[in-house]
C-alpha cells in the first residue's frame, strides 16, 4: 500500500485524497487550520428560489467523506518545516502546537496549499470601510453563509437600507500595479450571482456593474450586456478613478468613456471583487519542495512530476473556479495513480 | 475486438488507449454500460468499448461572406484586421486563437499595423500573459458594442461608428466565425440516451456532470456539443476526461452500493423504468424477457422502485423499518437535507420520525400511502431546491408525486391526514429547524 502526503486541505485537497483512497492507497492530509475546508469553507450558496450552479454543493460531501474515511489521517494544525528524502520515501518534519513531529515513508507528495485573497495582502483599507458600505466580496460570502431562510441580514449588518449597489469587477486582477496582470476567472461568475441573489430578495434593488470584459462564468453562463441586463444590471465599462464617502451615500467618480468626461455614481453599497493571489504566506513553499514561480508568483514544477513524485494541485497553479478546481483534482489524482503503475502520461 | 474508447465526431489523440473514430451518423444502437458499451454501426459491424466519447466538429459559418475565418495565412504586406464577437460573444479560445495570430504577424512583418476589434477579451488556461504582450508588441485593440461596426468584403473596409470614434480601415479581414453545434441528429439522443439541454446541447446543465459528464455514466461529451463555451477549456477538459477512462480501467468502482433487482416473473416488460431512468441504467434481457439494471450504470436514485407499474422491481437488501410510534414522518434526500442534518446536529420535535431516502423521486405513492396506515398522520417529503437534482429531475418528479397524495387525501376528507412535499432553500440546517417547529405548530 501506497502512503501519500496531502499539503493543503481545501477543495483540490480533499477531492485529491477521496480519489486516492478509492483505489486502496492511504493518504495524510496536513492542514494549517482546525478544520477542513480552506477559503471555500467561508463561501455561501447563491441560490435564490432555483440553483445558480456556483457548484458549492459539489464538495460537501467529499469533506464528509473525507473526515470519515479510515485511511485518511488529517494532522490538523500543523505545517511543514522541512523535507527529506525523494520520491518513494519521503520524510517530512511538521510543526504542530509548537512541538516538532516527524512523519515517514511517503511515497509522493502533493501541494494543494491553494490561493489568497486579495483582501488578505491589501495594504491600505479605505477609512469608510467601518460602517460596511464597501465591502469586499468575501464578506457578502460570509453573508450569504449565515443568511436566514428568507432574508439577508439587512438590518445588523449595514447601518441603512440598501437601494443601490455596485460591483466593481476585476479588483485585485488584470492590473499590473496590483502584481496581478491575470484573469482571476471568478469574480465575474459571483458577481453576477450576488447580484442576482441581491436582487431576489430586494426586487427594487439598483444593480450596476464597473467591469473590464466580461469573462465566462463556469458552466453555461455566457456573460455578456444583454444577460448583464436581463438580470438588472447597469453596467459601466470603467475602473472607478476615485471613491469618497458623501453624507449618507458613497460617491464613485469615474469616466463615462463615450462622452470622456467624469462622472459620479452615488450609492448606498460597493462590493470588491477578489482576485486571486499566489501563497504569500508560505514563500519557503518553493524551497522547501523545490519548485519555482511563474511570472504571476504562482507555483510550477522545476522537473517532472512523476519524476520527482511532488505533484502540484489546483489553485496553488493559477487561478481556478470550483469545478475546474475539482477536476485538477481528480486529474493529478489519476497522473499519480497511473506514475505507480509504470505507465507515464 | 474491445475498445477503450469510441470517438462519436472527431478524434482525440491517445496513443496508448485503442481508439476509434466513428461518424455521428454511423450509429445504430448502443447497448450495454460503462466498461462494455455494445454498439452497432451502419456498415453491419459490432464492437464492444469501455468508454464513449462524443466529441462533435464544431460547424463554422460566417456571418458575412467573402471575408477569411481567423487563420495564420495571412498577407504580410496588408494591415491586418481582426474582427471577434461580431455576433454574439465567442469562447475564450477564440481570443487566445486571435491573440497569437496577432503576435505572429507582428513577429514577421517588419512594417504593419494589427487592428483587432473585440467586445470582450476573455481568458482560459494559460492565455493571461498573451494579451498584455499583443499590447506591448502594438496590437490596436478598438471596442465596440452590437451594431456599431460595419462589414465591406468587397474593398476589404470596414467601419466602426462609435459615438467618440468614428474608424475607416482598410486591410485584410478576418473574421472570427461563431462555433455553431453541428445539426445533431435526433435519433443520436436516443440511442445514446442522453437527457439534453433544451438548447440541443448534449450535456444538460447540472453540477454534477462537471466537467464533461453526461447523464449516462460512461460517456463523455467534449467541445461545443457540451454547451457553446465547451471550447474554452477543452484541452485540460480532453486529458480529464482521457485519465478518467483510463483510472477506469484500472478500477471500475460501482456508484451505488446496493443492488436493485428485477424480478423476472413480474416484469410485464412496459419500458416504464426504461423511460424513467435519468441515467440510462436499464435494458432489456431477451433471454429472460424481462428488464435488467445494469450494475455499474445504476447511481441508485431508486426511481424504478418508484415508477414500476408491477412492483417487480426491488432492493437486493430491504432495511427493516423501524417500528411506527411517531406520528410524523420527513423523508429526506440523502444529497441535501440528510447531509445538513448529519453536519450539524439539528435537535428535532420528538414527534418527529425521520427517513432517508436516495432522491425525492424514489418515494412511492403507494409506499406513502403504506406509511399513513402504520400510523404516521403527517408525511414530509423535503427536496433539493429545483435544477441542482443530482439525478437530474427527481425534485420535480417527487413534487409532483405528493401533489397527487395530498389530492387523494382532499377527496377522502381526511383532515388529520396530510403529505406535502417542501422544497429546501440554500440554508438547509435553518431550513429544517425552521419548517419542523412549524410542522409541530402546525402552522406549515
Amino acid at each position: 500500500m501506497k502512503k501519500i502526503a496531502v499539503i493543503g486541505g481545501g477543495i483540490a485537497g480533499a477531492t485529491l485524497a477521496q480519489t486516492i483512497v478509492e483505489q486502496g492507497w492511504s493518504v495524510t492530509i496536513i492542514e494549517k487550520n482546525t478544520s477542513l475546508g480552506g477559503n471555500v469553507k467561508d463561501f455561501g450558496c447563491k441560490a435564490t428560489d432555483i440553483c445558480q450552479k456556483c457548484n458549492l454543493c459539489l464538495i460537501d460531501k467529499t469533506f464528509l467523506a473525507v473526515q470519515q474515511h479510515p485511511q485518511i489521517k488529517i494532522s490538523f494544525g500543523s505545517k511543514v518545516v522541512d523535507l527529506k528524502g525523494q520520491k518513494g520515501n519521503f520524510q517530512l518534519t511538521l510543526e504542530k502546537n509548537n512541538t516538532i513531529e516527524e512523519q515517514k515513508d511517503f511515497d509522493f507528495l502533493v501541494i494543494a496549499t491553494g490561493y489568497q485573497k486579495y483582501s488578505e495582502l491589501e495594504q491600505g483599507t479605505l477609512e469608510f470601510k467601518a460602517n460596511k458600505r464597501v465591502i469586499w466580496a468575501s464578506e457578502f460570502e460570509e453573508m450569504l453563509l449565515q443568511r436566514k431562510d428568507h432574508s439577508l441580514e439587512q438590518e445588523s449588518f449595514w447601518d441603512k437600507p440598501i437601494i443601490k449597489a455596485a460591483f466593481l469587477y476585476c479588483n485585485g486582477s488584470r492590473s499590473i500595479t496590483e502584481k496581478a496582470p491575470f484573469c482571476s476567472r471568478i469574480c465575474c461568475g459571483y458577481n453576477y450571482r450576488m447580484g442576482k441573489v441581491l436582487r431576489h430578495f430586494y426586487p427594487e434593488i439598483e444593480l450596476t456593474a464597473f467591469y473590464m470584459d466580461f469573462q465566462q462564468a463556469g458552466f453555461f453562463e455566457n456573460i455578456d450586456i444583454t444577460k448583464m441586463k436581463e438580470a438588472g444590471f447597469k453596467t459601466i465599462n470603467c475602473r472607478p478613478i476615485h471613491v469618497k464617502e458623501a453624507e449618507d451615500a458613497l460617491v464613485i467618480e469615474y469616466e463615462e468613456q463615450h462622452l470622456k468626461k467624469r462622472k459620479t455614481y452615488r450609492g448606498d453599497l460597493l462590493v470588491l471583487s477578489e482576485g486571486m493571489h499566489s501563497q504569500n504566506q508560505r514563500p519557503d513553499l518553493s524551497s522547501l519542495f523545490n519548485l519555482q514561480s511563474n511570472e504571476y508568483g504562482f507555483l510550477q514544477s522545476l522537473w517532472p512530476d512523476y519524476q520527482s513524485g511532488v505533484f502540484l494541485t489546483g489553485c496553488v497553479k493559477g487561478p481556478k473556479d470550483i469545478a475546474n478546481t475539482i477536476a485538477d483534482a481528480k486529474n493529478t489524482a489519476y497522473s499519480i495513480l497511473q506514475c505507480d503503475e509504470g505507465r507515464l502520461i | 475486438m474491445k475498445y477503450d474508447v469510441v470517438f462519436v465526431g472527431n478524434k482525440v489523440s491517445a496513443p496508448d488507449l485503442k481508439s476509434l473514430e466513428i461518424p455521428m451518423d454511423n450509429l445504430i444502437s448502443c447497448k450495454g454500460e460503462i466498461g462494455s458499451f455494445f454498439l452497432e454501426l451502419k456498415e453491419g459491424q459490432d464492437l464492444e468499448t469501455a468508454a464513449i466519447i462524443v466529441n462533435l466538429p464544431a460547424e463554422k459559418e460566417l456571418p458575412v461572406a467573402n471575408v477569411q475565418d481567423f487563420n495564420q495565412d495571412f498577407n504580410l504586406e496588408q494591415d491586418l484586421i481582426l474582427i471577434q464577437d461580431y455576433q454574439r460573444l465567442s469562447s475564450a479560445d477564440v481570443t487566445d486563437q486571435g491573440l497569437k495570430i496577432a503576435l505572429a504577424y507582428l513577429q514577421q512583418a517588419n512594417e504593419g499595423t494589427v487592428i483587432y476589434f473585440h467586445r470582450s477579451i476573455r481568458f482560459n488556461g494559460e492565455n493571461d500573459g498573451l494579451f498584455e504582450k499583443a499590447r506591448r508588441a502594438g496590437v490596436v485593440f478598438i471596442r465596440y458594442q452590437v451594431g456599431e461596426l460595419q462589414l465591406d468584403p468587397q474593398q476589404s473596409r470596414v467601419q466602426l461608428n462609435r459615438e467618440d470614434l468614428q474608424v475607416n480601415l482598410q486591410g485584410q479581414l478576418q473574421l472570427a466565425s461563431p462555433q455553431i453545434l453541428p445539426p445533431i441528429p435526433a435519433s443520436l439522443k436516443e440511442i445514446l440516451r442522453l437527457r439534453t439541454h433544451p438548447q440541443g446541447y448534449l450535456q444538460p446543465e447540472n453540477v454534477y456532470l462537471q466537467p464533461t459528464k453526461s447523464s449516462r455514466r460512461g460517456i463523455y461529451i467534449l467541445g461545443i456539443s457540451r454547451g457553446f463555451n465547451g471550447n474554452t477549456n477543452f484541452e485540460f477538459e480532453t486529458e480529464y476526461t482521457l485519465n478518467e477512462i483510463r483510472a477506469q480501467r484500472l478500477n471500475l468502482a460501482k456508484e451505488a452500493e446496493d443492488e436493485r433487482i428485477v424480478d423476472d416473473k413480474k416484469c410485464i416488460l412496459c419500458y416504464t423504468c426504461y423511460r424513467i431512468c435519468p441515467h440510462g441504467a436499464i435494458e432489456e434481457e431477451k433471454e429472460l424477457d424481462a428488464m435488467q439494471i445494469l450494475k455499474y450504470a445504476c447511481q441508485g436514485c431508486n426511481s424504478c422502485l418508484a415508477y414500476c407499474p408491477a412492483a417487480a422491481i426491488s432492493l437486493s437488501e430491504t432495511k427493516e423499518k423501524p417500528p411506527k410510534e411517531k406520528s410524523k414522518l420527513m423523508l429526506v434526500c440523502e444529497n441535501s437535507a440528510a447531509l445538513a442534518l448529519a453536519r450539524e446536529n439539528v435537535e428535532l420535535p420528538p414527534n418527529i420520525e425521520i427517513q432517508e431516502v436516495p432522491c425525492s423521486c424514489s418515494v412511492k405513492k403507494e409506499a406513502v400511502f403504506a406509511d399513513f396506515l402504520q400510523g404516521y398522520q403527517q408525511i414530509l417529503l423535503l427536496g433539493c431546491f429545483s435544477e441542482a437534482c443530482r439525478h437530474l429531475e427527481g425534485d420535480r418528479r417527487g413534487e409532483r408525486m405528493m401533489k397527487q397524495v395530498s389530492a387523494v387525501l382532499e377527496d377522502l376528507e381526511l383532515q388529520n391526514y396530510g403529505g406535502k412535499f417542501l422544497r429546501l432553500s440554500p440554508r438547509m440546517t435553518q431550513d429544517i429547524k425552521v419548517i419542523a417547529a412549524l410542522w409541530e405548530e402546525g402552522a406549515l
